[in-house]
């Protein structure tokens, strides 16, 4: 399967569709967002206001523009989450990739790092790392990177060690094409499905680990990040003084991008899983009349 | 050697190794970093400890004028025998009595919340899966990833402002009433539920749908093989089949699963913590990082790794117990 | 007396490409104590034909047309709970693959507790294991593997008890799914014999399905051949001892009919079946076939008898 027909599959996919229009917004929100919103860091108004024409989500504890931080927010939070995303597969697919298509001892030690990483809990981990690094963007983005591969190295392991014992693999290689060839022509393309499922799945990971760090403060507090506006709604007490409107909006936005994310993956695992896709048919089909003993339905004259 | 033995054995060698791994980071992190680790981790301490006290703490991280690998060994000398140095925001305590309490809380609550979790989504997960195109099936898988993506801290945030600020239902910090003594006594208990009833209500509804989606997946994969079908043919009743035969065989994997997917829950739980002040190892966490107390930080790294790879020794005993098939 | 009567029946799978034919009006009788062999290749829907009629098919497949009646019981109406007493009392199946059908986290000796007490729940636990073991030993296995799991066991012991768990409530109906076909050759011979024993015994009619028409020669009383979801002809065992009608039963005989004097033997039917998202028009065979005239590619033919019993399909051989 190429990028292309993914892409055309994934278009006609009820699910992918929805999840990336949802996508697309909060994408093109935080690429022209910025410049259509006021100075999100100007403090502009009395501190903690409830939303109101002038600040259509309110105030911050500091007296900023709620909707400004929201809307500005989301660019770096995106951007950290994406780029984290890709390398995160990235790394799992050449080290996952290496492992299996190797096998042997390389595959026993890569898989012996892979499974250690794995059960190592991430956050503390994290946290530890980003609070002995200087704080900032660069250092969000290689904790994560650090901590979030094992999962997906794991998984394009797997693939790739079930691709490379198909026919067409032994075939290429009894035939003397080159081990790079072969990873790039037969089994790359082969692996796209998962691996733009991975890439999603790591983007959601790290667009929640990156907002839990900032939350915690191991961000850099000045930028304006979906993490760090809710640090300080934290710090300001929002929760004591009543003004959820400093970490409502972020909040709903964090979960929508997130939700539009694994709508996504739904939509990509029923394409590259036909018995899903058989699975969701029959259901829409039948819908009440399956029963559920398993019996074989009667239907007389069948469906359409 | 008796199979399971050896299997488990074997289980236990890898979490060593994953321990030392754990260890071994803790040790070289403040090195590979930029700048003087000592006077990071130190900086501020400056007016307040006794050069003797100092000098004891270097001993502690190995950060010493010693080689590398002296200082690794001086490290591991004390660290095995406990010695995780002195809190910097809780001076003088020692990081290890800081801990100790903290990891029972910690335990009661994420424990107590992810068993919850884990059996209430695998039993919808299972029904969803049973009753293909029910309303389970249709509505609550898309409803719960949508409570999933919410952040566990954002989750906690709303649920407190809601019932505890709000409504007044629940308490708004710590983890059991003033004025009760802890103990085996039913005020102090009691207490203690009530205190951990929200956040661990927060915890459950935000990894929820993680467990559900898995082990519907795995139902439905099962519910096509050979062995349902057949088991149905012999005129089994429908619970018979649903519980012995299906959910039973699609709890394994998922077993497993929550193996592999503790470490990841346990950092929203320690979130979930920070929000609700209950006195566990995430509110340690913040507490540290606010004061930039490295040893303490380090020694909760430490902490939870084990707990982890103890927690997941445990999964591996349990699949062992329930799957005749890792015995072989 | 017919024990078992199929008239019409259709089966679809609802597939992302479309709706799939995979049974198309078939019909079949077994009267009791007989065997009917239905021999196809794979894909034909010869073990999707019995399955439906047992009702055990669940979706995507579903029952598009047709009737099924056991002893005068319309199985097609029948309740969740009617269905489930039918089922392992009046008819039971053994599966292709023993070791799938076998739960692998369970001992064998709750297989057979499992199935007993599903229907006779009045039993004690003592007389189940009892007739657990009993059952075991009617096809020569020791009762101490009733403690062992699925997978510590070997093919044909595990084919060997999953034959014994079919026959645990006595049915009057057996029906046997490629039984064999994942065993070599001489379990398979021992383990055919057994069965043929006991159906002596017994007195249970059986419903074999195989893709080896040789087999089926030896001991069915009557035989089917289905293609492409179709019966294209069926009839009493002497029928196609003699090397059966039908230009696609013939070939099965690896060898090809003779044409004008010519002489040509083959080692199968050239092509291959075809894909049973769009199937051939007319008879779907005509595209492999070497008698096919043009009538064979716009017109289906339709089952006729053309002796006592014996019934086919094709446009050629009928006429002549």
């Amino acid at each position: 399967m190429n990028a292309g027909l993914l892409f055309k599959q994934m278009l006609t996919n009820r699910k992918a569709l929805a999840g990336m229009i949802l996508f697309g917004l909060f994408v093109l929100m935080a690429l022209i967002g910025p410049w259509m919103v006021q100075d999100p860091i100007e403090f502009t108004s009395i501190p903690n206001q409830p939303p109101s024409l002038d600040n259509w989500f309110g105030t911050t504890g500091q007296g900023q523009d709620v909707f400004a931080q929201t809307v500005v927010g989301s660019r770096a939070t995106l951007a950290i989450g994406c780029a984290s995303g890709f390398l995160v597969v990235i790394l799992g697919a050449v080290i996952g990739g290496i492992a299996g298509y190797l096998g042997g001892r390389t595959d026993d030690f890569l898989s012996l790092l892979i499974n250690i990483f794995l059960v190592m809990p991430g956050l503390p981990l994290m946290v530890v790392l980003a609070a002995w690094l200087p704080p900032g963007p660069l250092t969000i983005l290689s904790v994560l990177v650090l901590t979030g591969w094992a999962w997906h190295a794991r998984v394009l392991r797997a693939q790739t060690m079930s691709l490379s014992q198909r026919d067409f693999v032994l075939a290429a290689k009894v035939t003397g094409e080159s081990s790079l060839r072969i990873v790039t022509a037969e089994i790359l393309p082969n692996m796209l499905s998962l691996m733009t499922s991975s890439f999603i799945g790591a983007t959601i990971y790290s667009i929640g680990a990156q907002v839990g760090l900032e939350f915690l403060g191991l961000g850099d507090i000045s930028n304006v990040t979906w993490g760090t506006n809710l640090y300080w709604a934290s710090n300001d007490s929002a929760l004591l003084l009543g003004s959820w409107w400093t970490f409502v909006p972020t909040g709903l936005c964090i979960a929508l991008l997130g939700f539009g994310l694994t709508l996504i993956n739904f939509g990509v695992d029923e394409i590259a899983n036909p018995r899903l896709a058989t699975e969701s048919l029959w259901v829409r089909k039948l819908k009440g009349r399956a029963t559920v003993d398993g019996s074989t339905p009667v239907i007389e004259g069948g469906v359409r | 050697m008796n199979r399971s033995v050896e299997y488990l054995l074997r289980r236990l060698g890898f979490y060593s190794l994953a321990a030392m791994v754990a260890i071994t980071l803790n040790f070289m992190i403040p090195r590979m970093m930029p700048g003087d680790p000592a006077q990071i981790m130190f900086a501020r301490f400056k007016g307040e400890m006794s050069p003797a006290v100092i000098t004891a703490m270097r001993e502690t991280f190995g950060l010493t004028n010693d080689p590398m690998w002296q200082q690794y060994l001086t490290y591991l000398k004390h660290l095995f025998s406990g010695d995780l140095g002195i809190s910097i925001s809780n001076f003088p305590k020692p990081v290890i009595s800081i801990i100790a309490t903290g990891l029972t809380w910690s335990i009661f609550l994420a424990g107590s919340a992810l068993i919850i979790s884990f059996i209430l989504g695998t039993s919808l997960g299972a029904l969803a899966a049973w009753r293909r195109g029910g309303i389970l099936d249709s509505i609550m898988p898309p409803l719960l990833a949508l409570l999933g993506a919410f952040p566990y801290f954002w989750m906690a945030m709303l649920v407190l402002f809601v019932f505890g600020f709000g409504l007044g239902w629940f308490p708004l910090w710590h983890a059991y009433p003033d004025g009760t003594s802890p103990g085996f006594n039913s005020p102090f208990i009691l207490g203690a539920l009530y205190h951990a009833a929200l956040p661990a209500a927060t915890m459950v509804i935000a990894s929820l749908g993680g467990w559900m989606l898995a082990m519907r997946n795995t139902m439905i994969g099962i519910l096509g093989s050979d062995y349902i079908t057949y088991a149905r043919a012999r005129g089994l009743t429908s619970r018979r089949v649903l519980i012995r035969y299906a959910a039973r065989n699609a709890l394994l994997p998922n077993i497993t699963g929550f193996g592999m997917a503790l470490g990841f829950v346990l950092g929203g739980a320690l979130l979930t913590e920070i929000i609700f002040s209950y006195p566990g190892q995430g509110y340690l966490l913040i507490q540290a990082v606010r004061a930039q107390d490295y040893p303490l930080m380090q020694g909760l790294f430490l902490t939870i790794t084990l707990a982890v790879l103890g927690a997941n020794w445990f999964v591996d005993i349990v699949t062992l117990l329930l799957d005749p098939r890792t015995r072989r | 007396m017919n024990l078992l009567r199929v008239e019409n029946l259709k089966v679809d799978y609802l597939t992302p490409d479309g709706v799939l034919q995979a049974v198309d009006n078939v019909s079949f009788e077994i009267k009791q104590g007989e065997i009917l062999g239905l021999v196809g290749e794979s894909g034909s829907g010869k073990s999707t034909a019995a399955m439906a009629a047992m009702r055990i098919l669940g979706p995507p497949a579903l029952i598009a047309g047709g009737r099924v009646i056991f002893k005068e019981r319309d199985v097609l109406k029948m309740t969740a709970e009617e269905l489930r007493r039918w089922h392992w009392q009046d008819v039971s199946i053994v599966m292709q693959s023993a070791l799938n059908a076998l739960n692998p986290v369970l001992v064998i000796q709750e297989h057979f507790v499992d199935t007993i007490n599903a229907h006779c729940p009045e039993q004690s636990n003592g007389e189940v294991l009892e007739r657990a073991a009993k059952l075991l030993k009617m096809v020569d296995i020791d009762p101490r593997y009733l403690k062992s799991y699925p997978h510590e066991l070997s093919g044909g012991m595990r084919q060997r008890i999953v034959i014994a768990l079919a026959l645990a409530l006595y049915p009057q109906l057996l029906i046997m799914d490629e039984p064999t076909t994942a065993l070599d050759v001489v379990v398979e011979r021992e383990i055919i014999k057994r069965v043929l024993q006991l159906q002596k015994e017994m007195g249970f009619a059986i419903l074999f399905i195989t893709h080896d028409l040789s087999l089926l020669l030896e001991f069915a009383t009557q035989l089917g051949v289905l293609y492409a979801g179709r019966l294209v002809e069926i009839g009493p065992v002497e029928v196609f001892r003699r090397g059966g009608v039908h230009p696609y039963t013939q070939g099965l005989f690896q060898a090809v009919p003779q044409l004008h004097g010519a002489r040509e033997a083959f080692k199968s039917i050239p092509g291959s079946p075809p894909s049973m998202k769009n199937p051939p028009p007319g008879c779907r065979f005509h595209p492999r076939c070497p008698l096919a005239e043009e009538r064979c590619s716009k017109e289906q033919p339709e089952l006729k008898q053309i002796a006592q019993e014996h019934q086919l399909a094709c446009h050629v051989r009928s006429r002549d």
